[in-house]
């Protein structure tokens, strides 16, 4: 059975992942859901809990209210909290007895919002996805009611021809060209200021302490400017003048909602990718064409990294896992196969990819060709199922395996 | 900028116990969650029955929390779990998916477990299960184990049982009935093997029997074996549900008996059980003697210290406050969220002998934005009072310690003269989850 897991983990739940996405925007996050299901936020998806402050908290729901349709006890309580903290925001999540029961989400963040006077918005979530739904919702969401305008309208951009997703389907094919491009032809560096949002960037893809710093510096040794971070590092101010980018990296599944809102909101266009490796090169020439073309690019599809010798596979998140594949292939000559347990994936696959729901289906695709398989890269939690005498490299994900290999010592 | 705002009487985070209401002396409104994870959880309550499994049915959020803590205690083997999604609430039948799912889970191990403690959830609730069918279905499946009907129904817990307690009982409920073994004495009490210095184990190993607790079980056998107990006693009050029902079931004594700071409460536990027991008294004089000695020179230790406590350590925090309190300890705060109904006496005390003993909620909004800095040297007792107040200086105990009775108050303070000489990591001690338990993040 999908639903069935035997002994690996499950991934960070949707509620976590807009918690995630909306952790440093100084708003107020208000998960609607009984006392206790907050720490498994904080204690296993979250590693800024403890240093870093963020009003995210718990609505406390009990059986009667959620009976009654108590709705005036969540208003009344986020009233309260938010008169004495002030955030910038009111955000509310949802889990699965308020799903059940319909609660008018929208309607309760109508009344929070005209009696503060701060944006109050609801992000779909019923607790029964995982983070990239609801990470992505979030920022999306966000981005829609807290980004600022642009001085160019949304208009220009559909005239200039930015499209969203289906445009990026066709720029993102491997061509004979972009599958030998060399490492001369991504060196050309043209001297024009280019802001890049960083987009999709959250602690459950990226938890390593100085992620987002290495990424900055990584822009700035290629000629670009960096403009916000979306949304790990970052400040509401950092967030709401996102619109004045030129070029979004989305750095993660988590990301692509947003990018192509903005898209097609700002005309902003966006590149797919994380600068991983041998890949780096090859995102900062794809966004600057991007910029050029205003066109919408997924960087690691371009690497057909689905042919060659030999055959590693990696298992995670569609983006990261897919610029890692495009960056060994573009290494080693190998094929790279790409396994997607994650939710979010709409147009992420690359050529041989899978996506794949529960384990046993991520057995089945761990243990398939077997005996071609060189290496399997993923989160450490994966070797309970994956086969024996296969070498296995642990890239820990935190959406995954929690705080097991973080560096908590 | 988040802005610093400290708890105070005005935004109801903060009261003297003289202005304090009981039960509740806050309202209960959003909640905070502090980075302590020293608590136990259901996962780690049924890790205490060995060789059994665990399989939780719920969605991916719900089950997020559960799968890790069963990782980082290095069980998964013995976690398993079915994920469900909106199709199967509101389109396909949840009872089904339930069954099936255990069923799959269970035909995918290698042996089957002899008990499988299964968690239905708070849907289960809502969408009218039918619990009783579920369990017939998988008994009549898997006639070898033993189903040991649990919860996870956090929506349930303020206006009925939390989960915990259901567990318990569902853990006793379980038990079958055997020939009675009149060298064993139940002890139903914390997570925490009771202390063996206590009196409470001195007097059961004086009457010839042996203590028979789940923190100290290895085997399978040993969980039947509760069934021969000759009495039982409970000390921990989240063990008292399914204790009472226990021994009404099974007909045999139960004794209550709490970890008190109250003298006179310590010698009636200790009359009844000697009477029970059929064994002498300890000398309880020289036990009083021997405390107020300690409660004294730890006085005189600790000076005018700031004391900050909390309702982790010890189940009786405002007890406790009391006991230092009239030794002259310059308790100045308790952390807690409500008073548990068996303090009330202790609460009525400090209400009128100290009445500006601050109560400090820990899940009012505001305590996410407090100002933990201090002036001078505070010492903390239990971990959230070390995480709020932000001092190295503090005693890392939850559930009572295993302390019991005279012995306890002796042990507790030099745990306390220990913590006031010896800094320790308060973020590394209070991110450990289930203390006392393998954590292998932190290993």
């Amino acid at each position: 059975m999908r639903e069935t897991y035997k002994i690996v983990p499950v991934y960070s739940g949707d509620v976590s992942g807009a918690c995630s996405a909306l952790y440093e925007l100084e708003g107020m996050v208000v998960m609607h859901d009984p006392s206790g299901c907050n720490s498994t936020y904080n204690t296993f998806d979250e590693n800024r809990w403890y240093e870093k402050e963020s009003l995210i908290f718990l609505s406390g729901l009990t059986d009667t209210d959620a009976i009654m349709g108590n709705d005036k006890k969540l208003i009344d309580d986020i009233l309260e909290a938010a008169k004495e903290l002030k955030p910038k925001f009111v955000a509310i999540t949802n889990s699965p007895i308020p799903y059940l029961n319909g609660t008018d989400f929208d309607g309760i963040c109508r009344k929070i919002e005209n009696e503060l006077g701060i944006p109050a918005f609801y992000i779909p979530s019923n607790g029964m996805h995982d983070y990239t739904i609801g990470a992505g919702k979030a920022l999306m969401i966000a981005a829609k009611k807290l980004m600022k305008d642009k001085a160019q309208p949304a208009a220009d951009a559909q005239e200039i021809g930015v499209q969203s997703t289906g445009d990026m389907a066709a720029d993102d094919q491997p061509s004979d060209s972009q599958t030998t491009r060399s490492e001369a032809e991504a060196d050309i560096i043209e001297i024009e200021e280019i802001k890049v949002n960083l987009v999709g960037i959250t602690p459950l893809d990226y938890s390593k302490e100085n992620a987002v710093s290495d990424i900055k510096e990584w822009l700035k040794s290629s000629g670009f400017t960096f403009n916000s971070s979306l949304s790990l590092d970052t400040s509401y101010d950092e967030f709401v003048n996102a619109p004045d980018a030129d070029v979004n990296l989305v750095l993660s599944s988590v990301g692509m909602e947003c990018a192509i809102y903005m898209n097609e909101k700002y005309g902003i266009p966006y590149v797919v990718g994380s600068p991983i490796g041998d890949m780096a090169k090859f995102i900062a020439e794809d966004i600057r064409e991007s910029h050029e073309n205003k066109k919408n690019i997924n960087s690691y599809k371009r690497v057909a990294y689905g042919s060659g010798e030999g055959l590693v596979k990696l298992i995670g998140e569609p983006v990261f896992m897919g610029s890692m594949a495009a960056s060994i292939h573009i290494l080693t000559g190998r094929t790279a196969q790409v396994i997607v347990p994650t939710e979010y994936k709409t147009d992420l696959l690359g050529s041989g990819d899978i996506a794949v729901t529960g384990e046993e289906e991520i057995e089945k695709a761990l243990n398939a060709d077997k005996d071609r398989t060189l290496e399997i890269i993923g989160d450490g939690m994966y070797t309970r199922i994956a086969p024996e005498g296969v070498r296995f490299i642990n890239v820990p994900h935190l959406a995954l395996s929690g705080r097991m290999y973080q560096n908590n010592k | 900028m988040l802005q610093r705002v400290n708890p105070s009487e005005s935004n109801n985070s903060m009261v003297p116990v003289g202005k304090a209401d009981f039960p509740l002396p806050f309202k209960q409104a959003l909640e905070y969650c502090a980075p302590v994870r020293e608590a136990w959880n259901i996962v780690h309550i049924g890790m205490l029955l060995p060789e059994a499994h665990q399989i939780y049915v719920c969605a991916d959020n719900c089950m997020r929390g559960v799968t890790m803590t069963a990782a980082e205690m290095g069980e998964a083997d013995r976690f398993h779990c079915v994920i469900i999604n909106e199709r199967d609430m509101l389109y396909t039948n949840l009872d089904e998916i339930t069954i099936e799912g255990v069923t799959d889970v269970l035909n995918k191990l290698d042996e089957l477990p002899p008990a499988v403690l299964l968690f239905t959830v708070c849907v289960h609730h809502f969408l009218s299960s039918d619990i009783e069918h579920i369990y017939r279905e998988l008994e009549s499946r898997f006639p070898g184990i033993n189903f040991i009907r649990c919860w996870m129904d956090p929506v349930m817990q303020k206006n009925h049982l939390f989960p915990d307690v259901v567990e318990r009982n569902a853990m006793l409920d379980k038990v079958p009935l055997r020939d009675v073994n009149p060298k064993q004495v139940n002890v139903f009490g914390a997570d925490i093997p009771l202390d063996k210095d206590s009196e409470l184990e001195k007097m059961i190993e004086n009457a010839g029997c042996i203590v028979h607790e789940f923190p100290r079980f290895e085997t399978y056998e040993d969980y039947l074996k509760i069934g021969e107990g000759r009495i039982n006693i409970t000390t921990y009050p989240a063990f008292k549900y399914g204790a009472d029902n226990y021994s009404e079931r099974t007909g045999r004594t139960n004794l209550y008996m709490p970890s008190p700071f109250y003298y006179e409460e310590i010698d009636e536990q200790l009359k009844t059980l000697s009477e029970v027991l059929g064994v002498k008294m300890p000398d309880v004089d020289e036990l009083k003697v021997k405390c107020e000695d300690r409660l004294s020179e730890l006085k005189k230790e600790l000076g005018d210290t700031p004391v900050f406590l909390d309702y982790m350590a010890h189940t009786r925090p405002l007890g406790l406050a009391r006991m230092l309190l009239n030794y002259g300890i310059n308790v100045k705060r308790v952390y807690l969220d409500a008073v548990m109904g068996e303090e009330e006496n202790d609460f009525k005390f400090l209400k009128e002998n100290y009445p500006n003993l601050e109560l400090c909620a820990t899940v009012r909004p505001v305590m996410r934005v407090a100002d933990r800095k201090q002036d001078g040297k505070v010492l903390a007792i239990g971990p959230k009072a070390a995480f709020f107040a932000n001092t190295e200086f503090f005693v890392d105990q939850i559930e009572c310690g295993g302390l019991w009775g005279y012995t306890g108050i002796i042990k507790l303070c030099d745990k306390i003269s220990e913590a006031f000489g010896t800094p320790k990591d308060v973020k590394k001690a209070v991110s450990i989850k289930g203390a006392g338990n393998r954590c292998l993040p932190f290993e």
